[in-house]
């Protein structure tokens, strides 16, 4: 059999939507889960990549893998997810406490008590990186909704900067200055809650 | 003199970032390059900051942990549909093949 015939019939095989669940269910629930960290949603999100993919069934050409394709399908569904976020209100209004000071001598520097400790003895051991993962999870959950939504974007689905803008509606300064303080407040809850 | 160190001080201020704009820099640097004067500032600033350096590291690690938490290939299968899950899903998928 040529190439292209094997090809074919793969692609006839991968692309029955009776088989997808077993074939491609767990690698999209997780590849959900690393992005919004709910399992809930989650599933939501792989359902709704599975009914939007039986619609545009016919458009599916076998240009890229049946995988690579609802992959493809199921990142929209989290960008969309992250786009209907950043406009939601927020219920606790989000302020920003500045880990450095104000007065006019010392204005931008670190305010002692909250300057970064020694993580060194933490990340060598290994145990304590699996620990990390969780801990990171945690604390992207608590970031702010709008800061959340942009950080997702652009540092996980690595999105160019105007791209992001267009989704969440925001200016190229005012992303930077929320990646910022985004970093700035993950950094600190990962210290709060796994620093020994 | 102690007027002069004042002067000087505020001086080496408008020179030096503070750490405000030194770790708005490093995570900026992370994801885009960063025009020769912010360069130079912050490499400065590092030499002088511990706890900038501090931050710069950790920030490189923070980024580390998470490229490993968007590879779902790294993650661990402790995370995976249940049965009742896939039969969710299955079923749904099924409704609307038949309501085509």
């Amino acid at each position: 059999m040529s190439k292209a015939n094997l090809n074919k019939t793969n692609k006839s095989d991968d692309a029955n939507p009776s088989e997808w669940v077993n074939k491609y269910g767990d690698y999209l629930y997780i590849y959900a889960y690393s992005r919004v960290q709910s399992k809930e949603l989650s599933e939501d999100l792989v359902q709704e990549t599975f009914l939007s993919a039986l619609k545009g069934l016919s458009s599916f050409r076998g240009d890229s893998t049946v995988q690579t394709w609802l992959t493809s399908i199921l990142r929209r569904k989290v960008i969309d997810h992250y786009r209907k976020m950043s406009t939601r209100k927020e219920t606790v209004a989000s302020k920003f406490a500045s880990p450095f000071q104000n007065e006019d001598d010392n204005e931008g520097h670190w305010i002692m008590e909250r300057v970064p400790k020694d993580w060194h003895s933490d990340s060598e051991d290994p145990l304590r990186q699996d620990e990390f993962q969780k801990i990171l999870e945690l604390c992207l959950s608590l970031l702010p909704d709008k800061w959340k939504s942009v950080f997702m974007l652009k540092v996980l689905e690595e999105m160019r900067s105007d791209e992001v803008c267009k989704e969440i509606g925001c200016t190229a300064s005012n992303l930077w200055v929320i990646i910022h303080r985004a970093k700035l407040q993950l950094r600190e809850c990962i210290e709060i809650k796994w620093v020994k | 003199m102690s007027n002069m160190n004042n002067i000087m001080m505020k001086g080496m201020n408008k020179i030096m970032l503070s750490c405000d704009k030194a770790t708005y820099l490093i995570t900026r640097n992370e994801y885009e390059k960063l025009n020769y004067t912010n360069r130079v500032q912050l490499s400065m600033h590092l030499v002088a900051c511990k706890y900038c350096r501090r931050f710069a590291e950790q920030s490189e690690y923070i980024t580390e942990q998470l490229n490993k938490l968007k590879d779902p290939k790294s993650q661990d299968f402790s995370i995976c549909l249940t049965e009742n899950q896939k039969n969710k899903l299955n079923t749904a998928i099924e409704n609307q093949i038949d309501n085509r």
